[in-house]
Order: structure tokens, then sequence, then C-alpha cells
């Protein structure tokens, strides 16, 4: 843990409301029993057991709250910042002992992995998901032989029956492509043209699935990659890892229906690569909070196979993670839409790529750069004017995913601080 | 002529079925390769090579419109990272009511709220006006230049307002405003406003615009007003009538102060026989409210509407002599007509069921009422009303006071006052310590209404912490 401030446990927390909530939590007299080790921190307030693990950080508390960190864990690690000595080194006690055992236990042996059976069952998923692209494609040439003008006559069922076959053959990422024709049907203006190239793609991703076994090998991950053919944490650190400080520029937090997912951004100071951290947490069940925007940290990176790497896990950390104080970035927009351009000629089935600008001015529902290059954004009004207001209408470093043509801005990065957006 | 996109868009709109497909040919590289005997292949296949190659080499176009001027460098610093969250909590919900007093003390620290900060400050200030005139002096270069980007904040930007633009076309709540600040800065300019548009204005508008005028009262305004009291609608002649009432070298003072001095003869008082139209006219209502007698009622009205400098005498002689019923008109009288001298004489006598009357005195003054009351009775309602009405700053020694009293009434058994949390508000950060120390150990009885006073108590005390003053 780097020494404690109260705008770096500000950055623990989900939100602003919960810094808030936090901060009224964070009074010595309203904690007891609390105490520290080098590992971990721990307190009582309003009967409920806080600790957290300083190492991850992770963090529990007996209330019910669902976010996590909630109030109390921040409190506590404000209380710390801010009043050292209500926070005295002290023996751990037994409950924490227990949760930061259990936390630290290495994961339990797994039985050997038998490689005929595994590549029997590889096989027979392959298989299926080719008889189901199979199907996709008579389907899709039906809707060409037809006429797109005919697919705005669809009723949803027609798009959403033919994504729940593709999830039933095991290859949900086409399900979640086809489900998106229905989309792109109705987004007005050239619609047929965009229909075409989303359908042209997915046509592709069934004539390579044909030849599957003729391809180079990173080709073959982005194929299963696309069908949605996840990979095993181990397939992927088995690979070679990339060092770097990796500057985590921004995150994305999208509530579905019955989980959520988290993309957080990394760009490498050194190699300026970048790369996709992505969690996913069920119901109400808490997302992984190591990586902060705004922090940086000297760490390995295993990428996931393919022709471009972008998502990645995070082998090994060499250090623990500091402020960040200085920031890259694209210094043209033009320069960052030629290494997207770089990316889709690698693997076209690359939906969402991340732009990093050095210096650009956001002015309403755009962004230009020095060059008078201009680029529109995906933001809601809070953004809109969040992003106005750190700026100024000076130049300012952003942070975003490009997507569909436009800048959905999640962070912008002005007086060597970044602001995440809402 | 070659085969275009759009001919292939076309082609797939239409249907293979009904008509042959058109194929581009470029880029020949890789389209030669596409099989144009399976037509629908062909169309997917083009589709996605195409499809691809506008989506990679799409550029944005050069912009050369000018861009806004940006916001000039700020020459005061921001307040500390602790400060801003500290705003953050209040812009969220909590201790809301605390807001007002941190923008000004981040003000008297010289200070300013962060850029990132601003979108919300200026969304506060725009949903409550009363917040404005303390954010504009801390919002800085940035959020004037913020004003001036978004219209919905407008009043931030710090141009010149349109004064009478806004009154000739605002809206109600708009015009309201204007007339409320102009009537705290230059009120002879705001009653002229009125009295330009008066005669269009709806009944409901002109009351509700004369309650404005109590900001800045004057004699300057005293014919305006006089005007007023034969205005068609009664709300209109009443809102006048109660303005006047406080300017004892008013007109309506001299006629009131000739109705009384018929009547009263200190001590002796007689009641009045009847409510004359003369007296209508001047905001006497004849009927009495619930339980009180009709001619006494009369006589209350008449002698809280007249000019204090009617009764000839020390004012503390006078009360002393004077019945209850002289002493009440006395004490409404001298809040409204700010009548120092009176508003002493009665609070020394012990009459002050009048709480406004600490209205009239000196700061210094009320503030020793205050803790008079406060040390001699202990935090009763009665009590409680008096501190409401005591004003800003109280200073450590009313605050102590308070805080030894609300240790006594947290042991009781009965509950406290649910005002007495609003208190923590209006203490002396300085005693937040003692109170923590006096009342903490009581919290088990009423620990709601405890923990709620130490949690709005210490959040005020760390906010004067956190800002150099």
């Amino acid at each position: 843990m780097p020494t404690l401030t109260s705008e770096l446990v500000a950055s623990l927390a989900p939100d602003a409301a919960s810094v808030a909530a936090a901060r009224q939590v964070s009074h010595p007299r309203q904690w007891s029993a609390t105490g520290h080790d080098d590992r971990a921190v721990w307190g009582t307030c309003r009967g409920y057991q806080s600790m957290v693990d300083l190492a991850a950080p992770a963090f529990s508390c007996s209330c019910p709250s669902r976010k996590v960190p909630c109030k109390h864990a921040l409190g506590l690690l404000l209380l710390w910042a801010e009043s050292p000595e209500a926070v005295r080194d002290a023996p751990v006690p037994a409950a924490v002992e227990e949760w930061l055992a259990r936390r630290r236990k290495a994961p339990a042996e797994r039985k050997p992995v038998d490689p005929e059976a595994r590549a029997k069952r590889m096989a027979g998923r392959a298989a299926r998901i080719g008889a189901g692209l199979e199907e996709l494609d008579l389907w899709l040439r039906d809707l060409v032989r037809q006429g797109l003008a005919s697919a705005q006559t669809r009723p949803f069922r027609y798009w959403d029956e033919m994504a729940a076959r593709m999830v039933d053959a095991q290859a949900p990422g086409v399900g979640t492509l086809v489900r998106r024709m229905a989309g792109i049907v109705r987004s007005g203006d050239g619609w047929p043209g965009r229909l075409l190239a989303h359908a042209g793609r997915l046509h592709l991703l069934v004539e390579g699935w044909r030849r599957l076994d003729t391809l180079p090998a990173e080709t073959q991950a982005d194929l299963r990659t696309a069908v949605g053919w996840s990979w095993t944490a181990e397939e992927v650190l088995a690979g070679p890892a990339v060092r770097d400080r990796w500057r985590i520029v921004g995150r994305a937090v999208v509530d579905e229906e019955r989980f959520r997912i988290q993309r957080t951004w990394l760009e490498g100071s050194e190699t300026r690569r970048t790369a996709l951290i992505l969690d996913f947490a069920a119901g109400t069940a808490p997302l992984p909070a190591e990586l902060v925007p705004g922090t940086v940290v000297d760490a390995d990176l295993a990428f996931f196979p393919g022709t471009w790497p972008q998502r990645a896990l995070v082998a090994r950390r060499h250090a623990e993670p500091e402020r960040l104080y200085d920031w890259g970035g694209a210094s043209k927009i033009d320069e960052a839409l030629d290494g997207h351009a770089r990316a889709l000629a690698a693997n076209p089935w690359l939906d969402r790529l991340p732009m990093v600008l050095a210096a650009a001015v956001p002015a309403g529902n755009t962004l230009r750069d020095a060059g008078g290059v201009s680029v529109p954004l995906d933001v809601d009004d809070g953004g809109r004017w969040q992003l106005e207001a750190v700026s100024g209408g000076h130049p300012v470093g952003v942070a975003g995913e490009w997507r569909d043509g436009a800048l959905r801005p999640l962070a912008v990065w002005a007086d060597r601080r970044l602001v995440t957006l809402p | 002529m070659s085969v275009s996109w759009d001919d292939l868009v076309a082609s797939a709109v239409i249907g293979t079925a009904r008509r042959p497909p058109a194929i581009p040919e470029e880029p020949r590289t890789v389209l030669a390769a596409i099989d144009q005997d399976d037509a629908e292949g062909a169309v997917l296949k083009a589709g996605a090579v195409l499809g691809l190659y506008r989506q990679a080499g799409a550029r944005p176009a050069v912009e050369d419109s000018p861009r806004p001027a940006p916001a000039p460098d700020e020459r005061r610093p921001y307040c500390s990272v602790a400060a801003a969250e500290r705003l953050d909590t209040m812009l969220a919900g909590r201790f809301r009511t605390v807001l007002g007093e941190w923008l000004r003390l981040v003000a008297g620290a010289g200070q300013l709220v962060p850029p990132d900060r601003l979108p919300a400050l200026l969304h506060a200030g725009s949903v409550d006006p009363r917040l404005r005139a303390s954010a504009t002096d801390v919002i800085g270069e940035r959020g004037r230049w913020l004003g001036g980007r978004n219209p919905a904040w407008a009043w931030a930007s710090g141009t010149a307002d349109d004064d009478a633009g806004t009154w000739a076309t605002g809206s109600r709540d708009a015009r309201r405003l204007v007339l409320a600040r102009l009537r705290s800065t230059d009120p002879g300019r705001a009653r002229q406003l009125l009295a330009s548009t008066w005669a269009t204005e709806t009944a409901e508008d002109r009351a509700a615009f004369l309650g404005v005028l109590a900001t800045g009262l004057s004699m300057d305004d005293e014919p305006f007003l006089e005007a007023a009291l034969d205005d068609r609608r009664k709300e209109v002649r009443h809102a006048a009538a109660g303005l006047l009432w406080g300017l004892p070298r008013s007109r309506l003072g001299e006629r009131m102060a000739e109705r009384t001095r018929s009547l009263v003869e200190v001590p002796a008082v007689r009641l009045p026989e009847a409510v004359d139209r003369a007296m209508v006219r001047d905001g006497v209502v004849a009927r009495p409210p619930a339980g009180a007698g009709q001619r006494a009622w009369w006589l209350h009205q008449l002698v809280s509407a007249t000019p204090l400098s009617t009764w000839t005498g020390e004012p503390a002689r006078l009360v002393e002599q004077a019945p209850p019923v002289l002493r009440q008109a006395w004490a409404e009288a001298a809040a409204r007509q700010r009548d120092e001298e009176w508003a002493m004489a009665l609070l020394d006598a012990g009459h002050i069921e009048q709480p406004a009357l600490l209205g009239a005195v000196s700061h210094d003054r009320a503030v020793a009422v205050a803790t008079r009351r406060v040390a001699g009775e202990g935090l009763t309602p009665g009590v409680i009303d008096v501190l409401d009405h005591c004003p800003d700053p109280w200073g450590p020694e009313l605050s102590r006071v308070v805080v030894e009293r609300l240790a006594e009434a947290v042991k009781r058994p009965t509950r406290p006052d649910g005002r007495l949390v609003g208190l923590a508000g209006r203490l002396d950060p300085t005693v937040a310590a003692a109170a923590v120390a006096a009342v903490a150990d009581h919290s088990g009885r009423w620990s709601d209404v405890v923990s709620l006073f130490l949690d709005l108590l210490t959040f005020r005390a760390e906010m004067y912490e956190e800002l150099p003053s």
C-alpha cells in the first residue's frame, strides 16, 4: 500500500456518494477496537467489524451494504489516513487473522489434466460451434437474398431467436453480434451500409471457422475470442508476460441484467501498449478494486492470445501502485485512429478500442486536437460539463473507448491529476 | 463506371433474389478472389471487406470554426482535497444546510472550489438561488467561464445582468430574484423597476413583489406603499400596510398615533369602540383570531402599528407600568420598527414572548440576552424560539452555555426537543470537543438525537479546521 492519503482512499470508492458516506464514519469517536499491522487494518464502527487487506487491497465488513468497499471500510482507511494516532500497531485479532489466511491460501491443487480427454472436449465444442455457424451462414445468405429492406419489418424475435441459437451452439460472442443487428436496423440514416458490413463480418467468421486449422495460431485465437470461447486463466498466464509501468487510465462499469462488467484500461508507459482488464461480478457481488484509475503499477501483464492482443490479466505485481504523475497518449487524433486501423486490419472483430490522447480540447459534444481534427463524444450532459469544467477550454489528456465512430470519455487528465467521469 | 460501395449496399437492400448484385472490383487484391457465381457470398464478403476498409479508413473532418476562448488562469489557490470531499458530502445531500457556511468560509480563506466540483456546485446554485451569492465568490475564473457556456448556469457568469430585460420578460421566479438582488444593493432602483410595471402586474404578483421590499425598507418607499393602500386587492393592501407598520415616520404611522393617543395614557387603556374604514385601509383586521377579545385585538393592532416615539417617557419605566396588552403590542412594534431602546427595555423586563425583538437590538446584546435566557431557563421550547432568532455568530460563551444545558436535557427521561439538533448548525465550532465529552456518554437513551447533533457539530468543526480563517 502506498502512503495512505484521503485522496487515494477516495479513489478506492465505487462512487462519489460512497466517499461522502465514508466521511461520516471516519471520526475517531465512531471507532473502537482499531489496529493495524503491516498486512491489514481493522476496527469496529457502529457494531460492524471492518477489515482491509492492505496487499490487494481487499475489504471485508459485517455490515449489510452491497457496495465494496462499503463506507465503513473506506471510513476506516480515512480514519487511519487522517488520524493515525487512532489506529495503532497491534496484534491481529483472530477474526482478521482467519480472513487473511483464507485470502492468502494457495488455490487447491488441481487434478492433473488428462490431455486426451481435454482435446476431445475441445474438438466437441469446436464442432458444435461450427454447426451453429453453418446455420448462421444460411440465415445470413437468406437475409441478403431477400434484401436488407426486409430486415426493417422483422420483429425483434427474428434476431433474438438466431442469437439464442448461437448461445446454444456455445458461441455466445456470435449471439451478441447477431443481437446487435436488431439495433443497427433501427439506428437511422445509413443503417443498410452498417448492417451489410456487420453481416459481412459474421460471414467472415463462418468462413474462417471452416478452415480454422489452416490459419495462423493468432488468427485462430481471434476467431475463438470472437465466438466467445473464453480462455482459462492458466492458459493466459502460461503465455509470455509484458512488464511495464502500467498507467491505469480509465474504467467503465456496465450494468447488465444479472451481472456487471468492469473494463479497466491500462497504458504502458514504456511499451506504449494498451491493455484491457475485464472483470465480472454477478448480481451485487463486488467488482475487484485493485486497479485504480489515476495510479500506476509496475506489473507483468499476460495478454490473451490473438493478432492484436488487447485483453490481459495481471500476472505479477512488482511494486505497490503509485499515484500517477505523468500522462502518455497520442498527440493527435489521427495518430490514434491510425492505431485503430492497424488493429482492425489485424483483427476485424475488434469492437471497442481504447483511445488515449495527450492533449485535446473538449467543447460541447466534440473533442478537438491541436490540428483541428475533431471527433464526436459519446457523453451525457453530466460527462460533457465535467469535461468542460476540468479543461476550461484548455488542452487536456483524455482516455476513453472508441466505438462506432465516437469516443466515450472515461477520464480526463489535467493539472497532473486524473478525474474520472461519471 | 466502376461499382461503388453505395451500389453494393443498394444490391444488398434490394436482395439478390430480385437482381444480380453489383460487386465492386477495388481493392482488386482482395476482391478479385471472390467467387462471383455465389451471389449472396459475394455480397457478404465484399460487404465485410469494404465495410472494414471504410471503418478503418474513416477520418474525422478538420474543423476550423473558432473555439471559445479558454478560461483565464486562476489567481487564488484551490481548497484542500479534504475540504473538497466535504463539499462532495454536502452536494450529495448530507449536511446540505451547512453548504452556505462552507462557501463563505472558503471565500474567507481566499480559496477556490476545484474545477471538477464546479458542475455539481453550479447545479446546486441553479436549483437553490440562495447559494448563488456565496458560490460566485469561490467558483473562480473557471466557474465564471462555465457560467458563460451553460445557459442553466448563466447566473455564475459574472457578466452584468440584464435586470431590466429580465424584469420585462422573465418568469415570475426570475423577476422575483432580480428584484430581491437589486433590493439588497440598490433599493431605490428596485422600487422604480417595480413601479414601472405596477399597473400591469397581476394581484398575486403585486402582493409577492411587495413582500420583497421588506429588504432595504426605508422612508423612500413610503409614497409608493401609501398609494398601494388603495389597491383593488386585499392581499396587496395588507402587504403594503404590513411594511408601513415598520416605518414610524410614515403618514400611516401619524394616523395610528392619532388613533392611539386618545385611547392610551400609560398605564390607563381604553379599548376602541369600532373599526372604521380608515383603519381597515391602514391594515387593521376587524375579525379577531380565535380566543382573542375583539376590542382588545383592535387595540393590539393599533398600538403595534403606532410609532414608539408617540409614547413619552423612559421606555423602561413605561414598560414597567404598562398592562400586558400594551407590552405585547409594544414588543411587536419594537420588532417591526427595529427600535433598539424599546426592544432592550422589553427584553430587560423579561417580556420577550416576542423573540423577534432580538432582531431589533445589536448583535452583542442579542447574544447576551440569549445567553442569559439559556443559562437561566435551560433549553425550553420558548428558549429555543429565542435561539432561533438570535443572529449568527453565536460566539463561544453562548455556545458553551447551550452545550451545558443540552447535556442536562439529554439526561432527562423525556424526549428532547427535535429542534435541538438544528442548534449544532449554529454553535461556535470550538465547543465541539466539549460537546462530545459532555453528551457522548448519555447517548444511550436519546442516541438518535444526540448522534445527529454531534455528527452535525463535528462536521462543522472539522470544516473549520480544514479552512484557514
